[in-house]
């Protein structure tokens, strides 16, 4: 297996993780945790959480849409 | 068990933006480097010297006009050239209006958080920081490989999915309807 497919795998696997992991809570009826869209609305309550994120989505679509993306 | 869930005055997200900076430095990418630094600078303020300011977007948001505007920027984004100088102008346009629509009024409103609560918040804390770490870890051994196919980041494997048309419009639909998401969310 080469770095790049052991890297590749890496994400698969952690993209899988968080598959099952929102899928397993998703009804929010769990006994020890709750769902992904209820712990959203606990954290964006506060200001550093809502503009750490709305700053970090902006710079997603600045990064893929406006520079260029550097493969060597 | 209910507690009330009480955040450091200084947001968890000011380290979050210090360490992208630092990796954007290493990168060598000036542009992204202004961009976290000055993200930085700002989320430390907003919960700082510039606490008691609040910009009350929540009637905004409410009505329809974040819908409208998602419109004309899908047919905005989707359909035009990536890296021109219309997308340019759009993005440092979009930027401000984000930013004051989720600066909202309360820095450190009091939740209560129960004990189910801290429990997501630590199993996606978790998963999220995993994801980082083999991010920056692909990024950092990318830079130092003599290929930095040899080790992928995300922008490498997502970017040639966005060179045809229908992968663009696809990425710009998801990735507006999480900011979509975002803004509403928090204007709760």
């Amino acid at each position: 297996m080469t770095t790049h497919q052991l890297t590749i795998a890496g994400y698969l696997a952690l993209l899988c993780v968080g598959f099952v992991l929102w899928f397993a809570t998703r009804s929010g009826q769990g006994k020890h945790v709750t769902s992904l869209s209820a712990m959203f609305e606990h954290l964006l309550r506060y200001r550093g959480t809502r503009l750490g994120l709305i700053i970090f989505w902006w710079w997603l679509g600045w990064h893929f849409l406006v520079t260029v993306v550097h493969y060597s | 068990m209910v507690s009330v869930g009480r955040m450091p005055r200084i947001s968890l997200w000011v380290v979050a933006y210090v360490l992208c900076s630092s990796l954007q430095i290493f990168r060598g990418s000036v542009g992204d480097t202004a961009v976290f630094l000055s993200g930085t600078s700002l989320i430390l303020a907003s919960t700082t010297v510039l606490e008691k300011y609040e910009f009350p977007s929540r009637r905004i948001v409410a009505k329809n006009q974040l819908e409208w505007a998602g419109l004309v920027l899908l047919i905005s984004l989707a359909f035009t050239p990536r890296h021109s100088a219309f997308t340019f102008g759009l993005f440092v346009l979009l930027l401000p209006i984000v930013i004051s629509l989720a600066w909202g009024e309360k820095a450190f409103p009091k939740v209560n958080l129960n004990k189910r609560d801290r429990n997501t918040r630590l199993m996606w804390s978790a998963w999220a920081i995993a994801m980082c770490l083999w991010e920056f870890a692909a990024n950092i051994l990318g830079q130092l490989s003599t290929d930095p196919n040899n080790f992928p980041t995300i922008s490498v494997l997502v970017d040639p999915l966005l060179k045809n048309e229908l992968g663009q419009a696809g990425f710009v639909a998801v990735w507006l309807s999480v900011g979509y998401g975002l803004l509403k969310s928090g204007a709760k």
